[in-house]
């Protein structure tokens, strides 16, 4: 399962999408969400794929591994397409199955949505792979810290994702030694009954839960240790910066974005 | 530098103590081994020097300063601590953020910070390794950024609490030399808690404690001559000592109690062999 | 029951970005009945080695054969009849206890093996017992115990199941010298008395030589050398050139074969064989 899906995993390359500063990503991601909900035009939409495709190559993550690791996400756009075809009502009908009729806007429908759910789930994947998750997290820091003044613990928030990122890989590992070390004294939970199954989770999940507690609670001990007194007053090492390659693709982003509504408007 | 009077410890709840008066003075520059069992009181005793655990009863005392709840965090800049496990103790996602740690904390500005990174990674030899993510690294090259993080704080006191004992004998080797190199170079006090009794063979002094007391308290020479009643404080004798042991039953006289196989094989070229 | 590897391979997440080849063509024999350690830096592979013994990972390629049961290829019932007979336990034990009470924590094996839990009930003293566990604990919650107790109980939990084979990964970690010393010598029992073979996988070396019969060098994913603790003497330049520390004692005999120039040439160093070469280097006086 966790070789297969590589939704938040991060792969280190020197790409020029990998060198571009998180929050361009972020900006970008967000314009080219912004272009997908307001064109509805299929040729527009193959410069879309186009576009994305540029990106995938430029990031040069072998598209294999993309197509292979977002398995669960094909079956979704799969299942959204048929959907609509089946249901959607507008439209001239184009033919019938035993009685039952198919519009052409179900296939128009069916692909735009099936379109906009794959291309934003292969653009935010590409965001995660090419950018170390604490990029990503200072990142969005850097865009939530206005709301410090409204209250917002953005400090405390930023420290606990970074934690949890730092975490993640540390609590993975451990969940795949209980498992093994359980399967080793012969539990099972692949087989029987579901209420067995899920019983059989108890002796993973419980000591999972004990063992986080332990980590937390000795990772406190070592923050404390180094005079950790609160997210506040601290002075922050890691820093963006903002190249001109991030200007310009942040202004290439934008004039397109706001081109293409300008054309369809 | 550090003082101890009368300290005694216990957990909230618990009825039996931890430590039980504890009369201690460690001076600057000293390297101190601290010996026991698990559950002799070992580790509680190095975490009541910063504050991680407050004495119940006694004043414990660092550079002059009463150690409580508020003067802590003060304390804390002078005393550095590495732990066991070298899993749960790194903080950052990355072995320059993880440096960066405690002197964000400090507030120490950017370009200072940059400089003492770049500084602690070089004298622990992990320079190579400065964007590197924990995962990368093995046990050993953990805790040597552990010492890195502590060493960029520039603490005059270390602290390591069984730093080695989660590591391989290359691991363990790496840290040692590296602590005798900061010990002899930076003059910083060092304090060893440890079961292994090898490794506070390395120390100036050697504090044994059993069920939270005081069992010895000098020189490692002088806890090795005790031989076979190191036993009754859950601890083993060196190879080194047994062997001094029966060659002493076999009535061969040596000066002084061996710290090490080299010193013994050298008495005894000196005393039987040389010409 | 025999263990025999035949060119095994093992690669993580194959075909990905984040492939990683973790053993390399393993060929080699257990034989049934012995006691044989596993040694190698941490990352040499040990860990991948030792999933493989009870079918928890199996080969990319090659076999590996473990009495009648064959991997790669075995259903889910063999498997499961395999994981029985031998029986793992992986490092820091205690972090997979999560019963109420020490006797369920330890029932909880036979149950899923569907052992005649009667037989098994009687058999719970002299599991204690060989542990070094008093009976008083089988009522209590394991998390009440201190750390080696744990230990102890989590190591009890697979030792009723009587299997075959016992694979250890580092069971002494984190133990005091005392506690260490104890449970070495119940695996030494366990292979003499009981005829398990017992395989342990260890980065110390002075373990493994202590106990072992059979001794295999893992480096890089691959067979350093299989050989026997008494030959490993004469490795140990090569055994340095892997990053395995030789124990204090084999340094010993070196420094003391070169400064002194004592005639070494006993198998085990020991406190025994090292003082009497000494006094008998001695006693040949100054001018040999």
């Amino acid at each position: 399962m966790k070789q297969s899906f590589i939704l938040g995993q991060y792969i280190p390359r020197e790409s020029f999408i990998h060198r571009l500063d998180p929050r361009t990503k972020i900006i970008s991601l967000i314009l080219f969400v912004i272009t997908m909900f307001v064109i509805d035009r299929l040729l527009i939409y193959s410069l879309l794929y186009g576009f994305v495709l540029g990106c995938v190559l430029l990031s040069t993550i072998p598209i294999t591994y993309l197509i292979k690791g977002l398995k669960p996400v094909w079956w979704l756009v799969a299942f959204t397409f048929i959907f609509h075809v089946l249901f959607q009502r507008d439209g001239e009908a184009l033919f019938d199955v035993f009685g039952f009729f198919i519009y052409d806007q179900g296939f128009i429908q069916g692909g735009e949505i099936a379109s906009r759910l794959l291309l934003m789930i292969v653009m935010a994947t590409l965001l995660t792979l090419t950018t170390p998750p604490l990029a990503v997290t200072d990142g969005m820091r850097w865009f939530l810290t206005p709301l410090t003044r409204l209250g917002m613990p953005v400090n405390e928030l930023a420290i606990m994702m970074a934690i949890s990122l730092r975490l993640i890989p540390t609590m993975t590992e451990e969940m795949d030694k209980i498992s093994k070390a359980q399967a080793a004294r012969g539990l099972d939970y692949t087989q029987g009954r579901l209420r067995d199954r899920f019983k059989a989770l108890l002796p993973l999940l419980i000591p999972l839960f004990i063992s986080a507690f332990k980590r937390a609670e000795a990772l406190a001990m070592a923050m404390e240790a180094r005079g950790y007194q609160g997210a506040d007053h601290r002075t922050s090492y890691r820093q963006l910066v903002f190249r001109t390659m991030d200007y310009i693709v942040v202004c290439l982003m934008t004039t397109v974005t706001i081109s293409i509504y300008l054309m369809i408007g | 530098m550090i003082e101890l009077e009368q300290v005694s410890f216990r957990y909230q709840n618990e009825a039996s103590h931890v430590l039980e008066n504890i009369n201690l003075t460690i001076e600057q520059g000293e390297w101190v081994g601290i010996v026991g069992r698990n559950g002799s009181g070992k580790s509680t005793l190095a975490k009541l020097l910063n504050g991680l655990c407050l004495a119940t009863s006694g004043v414990v005392r660092v550079n002059h300063t009463v150690l409580t709840d508020e003067s802590k965090f003060q304390i804390r800049n002078h005393i550095g601590m590495v732990f066991q496990n070298p899993e749960n103790q790194f903080v950052g996602t990355t072995v320059a953020d993880d440096v960066a740690f405690g002197l964000e904390n400090l507030a120490v500005p950017r370009e200072t910070m940059i400089k003492r990174i770049d500084q602690s990674l070089e004298q622990v030899d992990m320079t190579a390794y400065k964007n590197h993510e924990p995962s990368r690294l093995s046990g050993g090259q953990k805790q040597r950024v552990a010492l890195a993080s502590v060493l960029a704080m520039q603490p005059e006191v270390i602290v390591l609490d069984e730093a080695t004992s989660m590591l391989d004998p290359i691991g363990t080797d790496q840290v040692l030399s590296l602590i005798q190199e900061l010990h002899e170079k930076l003059g910083v006090t060092v304090i060893m808690v440890t079961h292994d009794l090898n490794e506070a063979a390395l120390a100036d002094r050697v504090i044994t404690l059993d069920a939270g007391t005081v069992w010895f308290d000098g020189k490692p020479r002088e806890l090795l001559e005790k031989g076979d009643q190191l036993h009754e404080v859950g601890l083993e004798p060196p190879f080194v000592t047994k062997v001094y042991q029966q060659l002493t039953r076999q009535s061969l006289n040596i000066t002084q109690e061996p710290l090490h196989y080299e010193e013994l094989v050298d008495e005894l070229w000196r005393l039987y062999l040389k010409t | 029951m025999e263990i025999v590897f035949k060119d095994v391979d093992y690669i993580y997440q194959p075909n990905t970005p984040l492939e990683h080849v973790a053993l390399q063509g393993l060929s080699f024999t257990i034989p049934s009945q012995s006691f044989t350690a596993i040694v190698g830096r941490t990352g040499s592979g040990k860990s991948t080695l030792l999933q493989q013994l009870n079918g928890l990972l199996q080969p990319t390629s090659g076999t590996v054969t473990i009495g009648k049961t064959r991997l790669p290829g075995a259903k889910a019932k063999p498997l499961k009849e395999l994981r029985r007979r031998v029986g793992l336990v992986f490092q820091y034990p205690e972090h997979q206890l999560f019963e109420e009470t020490v006797k369920q924590e330890l029932l909880f094996g036979p149950k899923n093996f569907g052992l005649d839990l009667g037989q098994v009930e009687a058999w719970l003293p002299q599991v204690l017992q060989d542990v070094g566990l008093d009976e008083s604990v089988l009522e209590r919650s394991p998390f009440t115990l201190s750390g080696g107790q744990m230990k102890r109980v989590a190591l009890a939990s697979v030792l009723i199941l009587d299997s075959e084979v016992l694979v250890l990964d580092e069971p002494t970690a984190g133990l005091d010298p005392v506690g260490k010393k104890q449970l070495l010598q119940l695996f030494r029992y366990l292979n003499e008395e009981k005829g398990k073979m017992v395989v342990l996988v260890t980065h110390n070396m002075e373990d493994a030589m202590a106990n072992a019969d059979q001794l295999l060098v893992l480096n890089n994913g691959c067979i350093e050398s299989v050989t026997s603790p008494k030959r490993l003497i004469e490795k140990r330049d090569q055994l340095e050139a892997i990053g395995l520390a030789p124990p204090e004692s084999i340094k010993f005999v070196d420094y003391m074969t070169q400064t002194l120039g004592v005639n070494w040439n006993e198998h085990e160093a020991t406190v025994d064989t090292v003082s009497q070469a000494l006094i008998k280097r001695i006693k040949a006086g100054a001018n040999k």
